[in-house]
């Protein structure tokens, strides 16, 4: 679904985020990405959807080798779900999901906030399915960090993409709410056959929600495991001295 | 060791509070305004205004006619600047123009539009075609056009780029992304400052009747003219009331949006 092929991406300035980076992320499964601040999580993200082009190695999502003339076309079968969100914090709940399909409704029509019956009717599906039907009509900059956050998962499932990918999503919510919301983007990706890459920097989360676990240090993939066979241990590792 | 807390930034503010000292007095110095004598000016002044005793208002219905239509000048202007600016502030907006160029021509043509005083574009117009209350129309909405699309741009870059980037993460067009994270981001910001701008236009509207661009500054400045106190003040009565209504009305309709 997702092959990085010795991808690396080096700054102007010559420090190096990611080096070397060889990875593919199944359809259905679930795989978290760990490591300390610095180590490359984010770049390694922000060149799956496009916003960075590495310096070397290619990257294809879906069949599509990700290049800065296909961006669109990309962004369309990518998900994203942010640390904080990104929301339009005066549109109500419903809008912010509907704005998963603006990619593929009548261009015209979506400028005047008309969309398709059928596009309303699987936003409303989603945003009950992450337990938020009753907050629809809701400015979303009136709900809780947690409910935003699942607001942005409905825009996400919406947008039907064949990737997810989610950049610290529950960095900025408390530990009772992260576990909520892991668990509906969980079964969110694996219901819906889709492959979901987590950035973390929780070791227990990524240990309790994903299959699969990937260490990053320096740029390098230093670990890359079933969660099963891992331990807490050996991943605090990956946080120590070099 | 331990490193000391390093000296306090120099601050020039004394500095521009001596040569701003300095200005004014200077000016007083030179205008010889000490000469401007307070009681004798207030003397002439409590003269002239006792000239206006007793309003009359025999021609009340001309003045309520010409009052709406200074109105409505005023909303047409306001309304034809409100749809221009709307359109033009995202190419004056540096984080949406498509072109950095762009960016520079239309925020300068704005600056340019909101720097020329809305009479001198009214006697511009009534050179060109003519006393009426066309001209007053046109000249308010230039300087509106200049106002409000430079507000309207500055609002959209104040919109946190996280807002953006999410509507560019499920693969929305450039307009869509103006449309559902531009505009209602800035909704409140287009309200206030399209109220602000309505409100000024109705006193900038009656003060270009004077030069002849229609609305009920024509009669104002005929009566003060011909030495007509009484209907003078019974327009200035007229126009007040206006004033406090519409600022009665925008104020409470800011407060129902806030």
């Amino acid at each position: 679904m997702i092959e990085l092929r010795s991808v690396s991406k080096e700054f102007p300035g010559g420090r190096k985020a990611l080096d070397d980076v060889s990875l593919t992320f199944a359809a259905g499964t679930v795989t978290a990405i760990l490591g300390p601040s610095g180590a490359g999580k984010s770049t390694l993200l922000r060149c799956i959807n496009g916003l960075e082009t590495p310096t070397a190695g290619g990257i294809t999502v879906n069949g599509i080798e990700v290049s800065p003339r296909k961006l669109r076309e990309i962004r369309r079968e990518v998900g994203m779900v942010f640390q904080h969100f990104n929301l339009v914090p005066r549109l109500n709940a419903l809008t912010n999901v509907l704005t998963g399909s603006l990619s593929r409704v009548p261009m015209l029509l979506s400028l005047f906030y008309a969309f398709p019956r059928d596009e309303i009717r699987r936003a409303e599906h989603h945003l009950a399915s992450v337990g938020l039907a009753e907050h629809a009509w809701q400015r979303v900059d009136r709900l809780s960090g947690g409910q935003q956050q699942r607001v942005a998962i409905a825009r996400c499932l919406l947008q039907q993409p064949k990737v997810i990918l989610a950049d610290e999503p529950v960095a900025s919510l408390d530990p009772e709410t992260s576990r909520e919301v892991m668990q509906i983007l969980v079964r969110a990706a694996t219901e819906n056959q889709m492959a979901l890459v987590v950035n973390l920097h929780q070791v227990d989360i990524a240990l309790e929600f994903c299959d699969r676990i990937v260490g990053l240090r320096h740029g390098q993939v230093v670990i890359d495991d079933l969660a099963e066979n891992l331990t807490s241990e050996k991943l605090q590792s990956l946080y120590g001295q070099s | 060791m331990e490193r000391g807390i390093p000296p306090r930034p120099r601050s020039w503010l004394p500095l521009w509070l001596f040569g701003i000292l300095l200005l004014c007095g200077a000016i007083i110095w030179k205008l010889q305004l000490t000469q401007f004598n307070v009681q004798e000016a207030g003397q002439d002044f409590s003269e002239y205004v006792s000239r206006y005793k007793s309003p009359s208002f025999q021609n009340l219905p001309e003045y309520l006619g010409l009052m709406f239509q200074t109105v409505a000048i005023a909303l047409w202007g306001s309304s034809i600047a409100l749809v221009v600016a709307m359109s033009g502030c995202v190419l004056a907006a540096r984080n949406l123009s498509p072109h950095p160029a762009v960016y520079r021509i239309t925020r300068e043509i704005f600056s340019f539009l909101r720097a020329v005083p809305d009479l001198a574009f009214a006697v511009l117009f009534i050179m060109s075609f003519g006393i009426g209350p066309q001209a007053g129309v046109c000249a308010i909405s230039l300087h509106g056009i200049g106002f409000l699309g430079k507000s309207f741009a500055e609002s959209l870059e104040r919109v946190s780029p996280q807002t953006y980037q999410g509507l560019e993460s499920v693969g929305a067009h450039r307009w869509q992304t103006l449309v559902y994270a531009g505009f209602p981001s800035i909704q409140q910001d287009i309200v206030g400052a399209t109220l602000y701008t309505f409100d000024r236009n109705v006193r900038m509207a009656a003060v270009l009747g004077i030069v002849g661009a229609g609305g009920i500054g024509v009669p104002l400045k005929e009566a003060v003219d011909l030495f007509r106190y009484s209907d003078a003040f019974a327009i200035l009565i007229v126009i007040l009331g206006t004033l406090l209504a519409t600022e009665f009305m925008s104020d409470s309709i800011r407060r129902r949006l806030a």
